[in-house]
């Protein structure tokens, strides 16, 4: 998935404007996003990208865009 | 009347750890102490009996802190969400009119101090603000204006929801109506001084605020998270061994879904789990594999009455009413609703004659606004909802007040707002509109964000020709279906 891809499909997801979705927004001091709609962000972009929850290992990989995708693609290019 | 503080505290207690956040353990002595120091700030002799004191304080020790000194004082505390924007925000200054805020300067995204100072320059209501930061040393300004009337009230707490008109309910409880929950709560919960509970439900709720009374008096480890951040929450309760857990049905399983595999321990510990806040359907606890040791029991409370009836999720979901709550069936048109009558209930919703009279009977009983019928040996079947409310993430979002919002915006002429089951939320918020110019969707949503707390903006909004009616009244079943026959994917 590439980056303009994942960012569009926040903004859908979360009805935030897409350009407000930018590599270093936090999701909860910048886009407003609260834990429960992380939580059905990360479902919905988990399932898209047909990925286990256990690629995560803690509240910084969730922290900001830029570094959530960074999880999520990691193992993308293997 | 003994102040609320000193009620609660046990000698027994007194140098036990009552209350953990994720960086920092209390005892019971430690409230007695920062009691004190806001008595101190207060000044000597001040009373502030009948006068209304908001608060819009993140951190549990300061904001307990702040309501046993205001409590000692005489005055009637009016805790709020800290989930309010401007618009909520307001509605409920105008209603309660307070004499003091104690608020946090500003939390990410959103200046409480601003928005408070703009309401008092709209409203030109007399008021004492003490602000403050994360270091909590309250700052005071006194802005002038015309005096708001003091309440015949001593001691009471004014707890706020929204009204189903947008009209802000606050519901009044007594400090006489709070001291039972010191015996109702462990007994709902079966809490043992050795117990450790994590909670989730918010203390600027009552339900909330009186298990950190429980636990000051009977000795057990109250848990809180700090901010909303599943991965430190399942450190927090690693870290305080916790063995119970008091949460919504849809944090639970947010909760699980993200952290199992940090963590797997701290679901191993768990051996009781209370489920609060929303429906919980047959079954649906056995999808926690973790937690097949677990009892999970449902509890079923409301602000208007406290803690009311448990129910052994694992069994046939049947509830039975704790020993202080009487009950009784009222039928009408052939709906069977739920009355109840219990220690903890409520004295009315502020400044709200008429809406109290619509709640509650001459003779004191409580309508419950669950559709109900008793089943053998006391027990009680839920049957659903008479009243039209959606419960999403545990919070309640009533249509009427983001119907308001939505019609608000010069395009749209007509709303209706529906609860649709979600796998994360419980339910989400479904909007149907009707528009008389054209609009962009993502104007509407920021519309509805700066004016209401996020959880009640709509998940969806759909634009629909004109609304279904059913005698003369929107067709919201109509909705639902309609809803659910789309393809959302």
């Amino acid at each position: 998935m590439t980056f303009e891809a994942f960012c569009r499909f926040i903004s859908d997801y979360t009805h935030t404007p897409l350009q407000e979705i930018k590599e270093n927004a936090s999701f909860r001091d910048d886009l407003g996003i609260d834990s429960l709609q992380m939580v059905n962000l990360i479902v919905g972009l988990t399932q898209e990208m047909r990925l286990g929850m256990d690629v995560l290992a803690g509240s910084e990989d969730m922290a900001t865009v830029g570094k959530l995708y960074q999880v999520l693609t990691r193992d993308e290019d293997k | 009347m003994k102040a609320l503080l000193d009620a609660c505290v046990n000698p027994q207690h007194l140098n036990t750890t009552v209350l953990s956040t994720p960086d920092r353990d209390y005892t019971a002595r430690d409230f007695i102490e920062g009691k004190n120091r806001v008595l101190e700030m207060l000044g000597p002799g001040v009373d502030l009996s009948g006068q209304r004191v908001v608060l819009l304080i993140p951190d549990v020790f300061h904001y307990a802190s702040v309501i046993f000194a205001v409590n000692e004082r005489g005055g009637v505390l009016v805790p709020l969400s800290l989930q309010y924007r401007a618009g909520d925000l307001s509605a409920v200054l105008d209603a309660v009119k307070p004499h003091y805020i104690f608020t946090i300067s500003e939390l990410p995204g959103v200046s409480f101090s601003r928005l408070i100072r703009d309401w008092q320059r709209q409203s030109g209501v007399q008021c004492t603000i003490y602000e403050a930061n994360n270091e909590y040393e309250w700052q005071r300004t006194d802005f002038p204006g015309v005096p708001a009337v003091k309440d015949d009230l001593y001691r009471d707490f004014i707890f706020f929801t929204s009204g189903s008109t947008g009209i802000p309910k606050g519901v009044v409880v007594g400090q006489e109506n709070l001291i039972p929950y010191l015996e109702v709560y462990p007994r709902m919960l079966n809490m043992k001084s050795t117990d450790r509970l994590f909670n989730v439900p918010p203390l600027t709720l009552v339900a909330g605020f009186c298990g950190l009374l429980s636990a000051i008096h009977t000795g057990f480890r109250f848990v809180v998270p700090g901010k909303f951040d599943l991965p430190q929450i399942a450190q927090t309760m690693k870290r305080t061994g916790c063995n119970k857990i008091l949460s919504t049905p849809s944090i639970l399983k947010a909760l699980y879904t993200m952290t199992q595999h940090l963590e797997p321990g701290v679901f191993q510990n768990l051996d009781e789990c209370y489920l609060v806040g929303e429906m919980v359907s047959e079954g649906a606890v056995n999808e926690f594999a973790l937690l097949k040791h677990a009892r999970f029991i449902g509890v079923l409370a409301l602000s208007e009455a406290g803690g009311v009836m448990t129910a052994d999720l694992r069994g046939k979901l049947e509830w039975k009413p704790d020993s202080s709550v009487q009950v009784k069936f009222l039928k009408e048109n052939g709906m069977s609703e739920l009355l109840v009558k219990t220690p903890t209930l409520f004295k009315n919703y502020y400044n709200q004659p008429g809406m109290t009279r619509d709640a509650v009977t001459e003779d004191g009983w409580l309508k419950t606004g669950d559709l109900a019928e008793p089943s053998e040996g006391g027990k009680i079947v839920l049957i659903g909802r008479k009243k039209d409310l959606i419960k999403k993430g545990g919070a309640q979002v009533v249509p009427g007040e983001v119907e308001k919002v939505l019609t608000d915006h010069p395009c749209i002429v007509q709303a209706a707002v529906v609860g649709v089951p979600h796998p994360v939320f419980g339910e989400m918020v479904v909007a149907f509109v009707v528009a008389d110019s054209p609009f962009e969707h993502a104007e509407l949503y920021e519309h509805c964000k700066t004016r209401i707390a996020r959880y009640k903006v709509p998940d969806h909004i759909e634009i629909i020709e004109s609304l279904p009616l059913i005698s003369g009244k929107t067709d919201k079943v109509a909705l639902r279906q309609l809803y659910a026959e789309q393809d959302h994917r």
